[in-house]
């Protein structure tokens, strides 16, 4: 028996997990001439006695009982949880987009706000709300147009039909995500959509979405495509695309899904 | 449906969860018996805090993991397959994933080694000073030498050697062969070695190793 047969031998002798006595009485054995061997086995046999130290000195460490408290918790209301948004599966190599994901998802944040305090908040607020995300004379121009929106069509109109704009003036007008699968706008044309997976724009994917959202829908120029590895039409850069965003219950941007509408009579 | 009965009615004729399988008081979870999952988290969190404790270094990250686990298990118990193996080692395949996710994202593997917080974050128990000094000094000499070694090494010696499974459970756990799993634990045991050798060589008196615990 040469040394390097022994050596996991020893290893297995000082863990007391060599239960051969034939393979145990060689090894020992061979340690008894062998001065490496032997040394061999003392360290191994003190690391076991170190590492056994160890465990017994951590066998009373436990998780805080404040663990419980929130596992309960999260017991009692998994019963009445229920998922606004589904999402698509995680669509893999998308991490390369993070950041120009997340700036974009920025701005559709912002918009998102606009439009949505344009309903419940004073103009003031909404200036504060946005102008942390865009800057301040787009959101100047935003804040202009959302305010003389009714005014120069009717004091009474109601705010389904109050509209925010994009940075290109272009109207934007929010959409339940319920609302769209296939709109008839009209008895002669009927509009159909196709949209893509929904994107994530946090680090942990699709997974980690939030289990109550709410998804706006926005639109963006064609050449943001880019930024999520989708092809574009370059003679269509500057062109307007559609897009849900789904913000999560602190408003946070969590995905991102672009939609085509196709018309057809 | 009849069987969750029986289990529940065994348990309340008993009052208690301990005569009940992992198995058993994961079916009452499962039929909404809150009392049955928390039994169950009593019974396994501390092998699942103490392995993200000591696969990361940070009382935080640990109290993260073993939370996120037994939420995963709350909120998905099917994706257990009992023919795989026991609900342990799905436990711990779970809280390895959430710890190495962790690691990678917050990159705090070697928050013990920042001098100044060392005595403030070292998660051993408290030793009895000044009595024990030394056996202080090797609890953290330990702690230290773990947390340095590579993540699949790593791994291996606090499952093998810490939490004293099997090669056949730990090959489960972490996903490779068992002849791997020997093979690592081997080079973890000798960088182990070196790295603690160089603490004892004090101890070092007329040839012959003595280190005192």
């Amino acid at each position: 028996m040469n040394c390097n047969s022994v050596e996991e031998k020893l290893s297995a002798i000082a863990r007391g997990q060599l239960f051969d006595a034939e393979n145990k009485r060689e090894a020992l054995a061979h340690t008894e001439y062998c001065v490496p061997c032997a040394e061999r086995l003392n360290r191994e046999q003190i690391l076991s006695s170190q590492l056994k130290t160890f465990t017994v000195a951590m066998s009373e460490v436990s998780a805080s009982p404040k663990i419980e408290t929130a596992l309960r918790e999260a017991f009692k209301t998994k019963s009445t949880q229920t998922k606004v948004v589904q999402f698509a599966p995680h669509r893999k190599n998308q991490r390369g987009v993070w950041a120009v994901g997340g700036a974009i998802a920025a701005s559709f944040l912002a918009i998102g706000v606009l439009v949505t305090q344009s309903f419940v908040s004073t103009p003031n607020t909404q200036k504060t709300l946005a102008a942390v995300i865009l800057g301040a004379d787009e959101i100047e121009k935003a804040i202009e147009s959302i305010n003389r929106q009714p005014q120069e069509n009717s004091p009474t109109e109601s705010p389904q039909n109050l509209y925010a704009v994009d940075r290109n003036g272009q109207r934007i007008k929010p959409v339940s995500v319920k609302k769209h699968k296939a709109v008839k706008r009209d008895e002669e044309i009927r509009e159909t959509e196709i949209a893509t997976e929904f994107i994530s724009l946090q680090q942990e994917g699709l997974d980690s979405m939030p289990a109550n959202g709410q998804v706006v829908r926005v639109k963006l120029k064609h050449s943001a495509l880019i930024a999520y590895g989708l092809p574009i039409d370059m003679e269509r850069a500057n062109e307007n695309v559609t897009a849900d965003v789904v913000l999560s219950e602190e408003g946070v941007a969590c995905a991102i899904r672009f939609v085509h509408t196709t018309k057809s009579k | 449906m009849i069987y969750v009965s029986h289990l529940s009615a065994r348990f309340h004729s008993m009052n208690n969860f301990s005569s009940l399988s992992d198995r058993d008081l994961l079916r009452l979870m499962e039929a909404g018996d809150e009392e049955a999952f928390v039994a169950l988290y009593r019974r396994r969190q501390q092998s699942v805090f103490r392995f993200a404790l000591q696969m990361s270094g940070s009382m935080e990250i640990a109290e993260d993991v073993t939370q996120e686990v037994f939420i995963t298990l709350l909120q998905s118990p099917r994706i257990y397959d009992e023919s795989r193996g026991s609900l342990s080692s799905f436990l711990y395949g779970v809280a390895r994933n959430y710890v190495l996710r962790k690691l990678k994202r917050e990159s705090r593997l070697l928050a013990l080694f920042d001098d100044e917080k060392e005595d403030d974050e070292s998660f051993v128990a408290n030793v009895d000073l000044p009595g024990d000094l030394t056996r202080d000094e090797t609890i953290k000499a330990v702690q230290k030498a773990v947390l340095a070694l590579p993540q699949n090494y790593r791994e291996v010696v606090v499952l093998c050697d810490l939490h004293e499974l099997s090669y056949a459970e730990v090959a489960e756990i972490v996903g490779c062969a068992v002849g791997t799993v020997r093979s690592r634990l081997h080079r973890a045991r000798k960088l182990l070695i070196e790295k603690l050798s160089v603490k004892d060589e004090w101890s070092v008196v007329s040839g012959e190793w003595s280190v005192e615990f």
